[in-house]
């Protein structure tokens, strides 16, 4: 057999070697603004076979409402109440989409927080996505900012 | 897959009891109760057991598979169920005998009910009344409804069709992103792969039922990990649902080991189940194994769900979107993603996949913070210039419960066609599904089979041998998409018969990564490139080292699937000579579980050949 297959067939067993040894890498992020997605983490092959079902735990054991998840200041006194702040930060990246598009989950979900009745909740979605650019007002507007915007909508 | 590590407090309490610290007329209620008790032997109960979660052990001894003293009331209670039941009466009737920081009532308020209900009493009959936190959280909560929520296979992880299982309580007029989520998992503080895999089989890691909103496991499973999320709501009247929220109010911060095959996510969430609906008694129908996937199929059919819900994942919406563009508009989408800036005539269909793929780039960490920041800001903003979408949404497939059970028996009979004698066999498959199986409910482009023995005989010369173990044989061919190609591999170990002398069996681990591509609609072509270890002591040195390549293309769809695929390899260490293998097949499926199939297998090694054909039978359950 000649080197070059000699080397391909190496290369090849290397990546699965990769594949079942990869270690998985977290990136820590906060949750006040966009890109507060969570994201994904590499994990190799076993990790895969065994990590299925097995699931790693995240979550706080609380049956309570407030998530917990939150890094970021919260302004004092403030007229709604806390799960909507929570979930406006924790969702931040969602809602955006949603609002930019006039429809979605995170929109209804957030209408159901706010109260809103039903039968004004198709002049919400289009006042989400027409006030986009004054809700999201830039790359780095803070949760808190968002909230205040959604809620002087309504 | 997320893995935290948890730094969950190790609260050991133990419960003293301090019997002749009854008052009187405590003394005697509990006396009488307890002669009731007796009398009907009240803890062989079928619902105390679930209560308690007793089981009997293969050897026949009873005990519970909770193993966190804190859910025992009797120091002895987790292998003495009566002991369990009469220290659990003796506590309610008077709760100040315990000495721990929270009340009997809190600890056990599905306990406490039951009791009640069992020996119809008054709720004024245990002092100090029901749980006022347990109350409190509900009514504040406004929980009316429970759902099971199923999130499926991810692409390129084929063990992720083993599946998940969670329970999610649904709140009053909130949507359900806005439910508080039940899952039981286990803490893993390993990073290494193999390690995690050993411990989490044998029992090494502490499993805890943790509650978290809703919307943080669908961004995990859908918009993370690319799983289609299914949800089956239950239909419980408001006793179940009060029950089942009880027995979770009482398993929420014990921990258990964690055994991946059987006390896993999927078989803990069973027992609120069955303490919401006694009747239904499903736990103990999973006596070896439980496979999330056959545990919904169970949990389906005992009519105990309403129609599920399908709320595809962000890859799945992608995919319905890019179906839908043509490939000019394709073009333009990529040319966004990677950079172009907005012309300002882009059409609401090629602005939503941009955002969705941008998105995508960011959770795969292909890009940065920043730089997702300030472009993700100016497509959403250009995006809520256009108004609505006029597409439809992605179209469920066929939901998880449809597709076949995991475990499956075939029987076969065939002839070598060289040797010209006649063989049969019985394979047996613990787990899960293979490249030809029906793909109705799973995730195409992935097999996993686990623990699969053949065992052959050859009639005319009265022999019978193993002619393969499989211990594990995982594949993941995954076509590409646009926005990801992934590389396909596959892994298997196990020991197989040497074809021309069957009763020597030799062992193999063989590893292959290559490509995959889709042919036509429901087709696969794979190549890859491979190296089998083989240990044999029919070799020089035991062992030999032999790479090569292997390839494959099949068709499946609901009726029957067809395919071929061949292994190539070609001894570079240990052994001189190249060996072959191609096989043909092709089944039809009769019903879900059952398929008829016809193969053809062609072997060369060391310069001898060998030619099977047979029929099978395959049976899955």
């Amino acid at each position: 057999m000649n080197n070059k297959l000699t080397f391909l067939l190496i290369a090849g067993l290397s990546m699965a070697g990769t594949q079942l040894l990869a270690a998985g890498t977290v990136r820590e992020n906060c949750g006040c603004g966009l890109g507060s997605m969570a994201l994904g983490n590499e994990t190799g092959m076993v990790s895969h076979v065994v990590g299925a079902t097995l699931n790693g735990l995240s979550g706080n054991q609380t049956f309570a409402i407030s998530s917990g998840t939150l890094n970021c200041d919260q302004s004092e006194g403030f007229v709604s109440s806390k799960e909507v702040e929570v979930f406006i930060a924790d969702n931040m990246d969602h809602i955006a989409t949603d609002a930019a598009v006039g429809e979605g989950a995170y929109l209804s979900a957030l209408a159901d927080l706010l109260q809103i009745e039903n039968a004004d909740r198709a002049d919400f979605y289009v006042s989400m996505q027409v006030n986009f650019d004054k809700i999201f007002t830039g790359s780095d507007v803070h949760a808190d900012e968002v909230t205040r915007s959604i809620v002087s909508l309504i | 897959m997320h893995v935290y590590a948890s730094s969950c407090a190790q609260l050991r309490l133990c419960a003293v009891f301090f019997f002749c610290f009854l008052p009187l007329k405590g003394e005697e209620l509990f006396e009488s109760l307890w002669a009731r008790v007796e009398a009907e032997t009240l803890w062989e109960d079928p619902e105390w057991w679930t209560l308690g979660h007793y089981h009997r052990t293969m050897w026949g001894r009873v005990s519970s598979r909770i193993d966190d003293e804190r859910f025992f009331l009797h120091p002895k209670g987790k292998h003495n169920r009566k002991a369990e039941f009469q220290a659990t009466l003796a506590a309610f009737l008077d709760p100040d005998s315990v000495l721990t920081d929270r009340s009997v009532a809190c600890r056990f308020p599905a306990r406490r009910t039951w009791l009640l209900t069992k020996l119809d009493l008054p709720d004024s009959t245990f002092p100090g009344g029901d749980c006022p936190e347990y109350l409190q959280s509900i009514a504040e909560l406004e929980i009316e409804s429970a759902t099971l929520i199923y999130p499926s296979a991810y692409l390129n992880s084929p063990a992720s069709m083993f599946g998940h299982l969670l329970l999610v309580l649904d709140r009053k007029g909130k949507d359900r992103l806005l439910s508080r989520a039940v899952n039981y998992a286990a803490v893993v503080n390993d990073r290494f792969g193999p390690l995690f895999a050993i411990k989490g089989i044998l029992g090494f890691y502490d499993g805890v039922y943790s509650i978290s909103p809703y919307y943080e496991k669908v961004e995990e499973y859908a918009s993370v990990n690319r799983r289609d999320i299914w949800e089956y709501p239950l239909e419980l009247n408001d006793e179940e649902l009060d029950r089942l929220l009880r027995h979770v109010w009482e398993l929420q911060y014990l921990q258990s080991r964690y055994f991946f095959f059987k006390e896993n996510c999927a078989f803990n969430l069973l027992y609120p189940l069955q303490v919401a609906r006694p009747s239904l008694s499903i736990v103990e129908r999973f006596r070896l194994s439980a496979v999330p996937v056959s545990l919904l199929q169970q949990v389906t059919r005992s009519g105990i769900t309403a129609e599920p819900r399908y709320r595809p994942s962000k890859a799945s919406e992608m995919s319905h979107l890019a179906q839908q563009l043509s490939p000019q508009e394709m073009e333009t989408v990529e040319r966004l993603v990677y950079g172009d800036s907005l012309s300002g005539d882009e059409s609401p269909e090629i602005l939503s996949l941009v955002i969705a793929w941008v998105q995508y780039l960011y959770t795969e960490q292909t890009i940065s913070d920043t730089d997702y920041r300030k472009r993700i800001l100016t497509l959403f903003s250009a995006r809520s210039k256009l108004g609505k979408l006029s597409l439809s949404s992605a179209p469920a497939p066929s939901p998880p419960e449809s597709g076949h059970a995991p475990r499956r028996i075939s029987l076969y009979g065939g002839i070598d066609s060289v040797s010209g004698a006649s063989l049969t066999g019985v394979k047996v498959r613990a787990a899960y599904h293979d490249w030809l199986d029906n793909p109705v409910g799973y995730s195409s482009g992935s097999s996993i089979r686990m623990f699969e023995f053949d065992v052959q005989g050859r009639p005319e010369v009265g022999e019978m041998y193993l002619n393969e173990l499989t211990l594990m044989d995982v594949r993941s061919q995954t076509p590409p998409e646009p926005w990801v190609r992934p590389l396909s591999w596959a892994v298997a170990f196990g020991g197989v018969a040497d074809p021309f002398r069957p009763q020597h069996l030799r062992g193999y681990g063989d590893f292959s990564s290559g490509l995959t591509r889709r042919v036509g609609h429901r087709g696969h072509l794979y190549l890859m490139l491979t190296q089998s270890i083989i240990w044999d002591t029919n070799l020089n040195s035991n062992l030999s080292w032999e790479p090569g390549v292997e390839w494959g293309l099949s068709h499946a769809s609901d009726k029957f699937s067809i395919g071929i695929r061949g292994r190539h390899t070609w001894g570079v260490l240990g052994y001189d000579d190249s060996r072959h293998n191609v096989e043909w097949e092709g089944r039809r499926f009769l019903r879900r579980n059952t398929s008829l199939g016809l193969s053809a297998i062609y072997r060369y090694e060391n310069a001898e050949d060998q030619n099977i054909i047979s029929v099978n039978f395959n049976k899955t359950f």
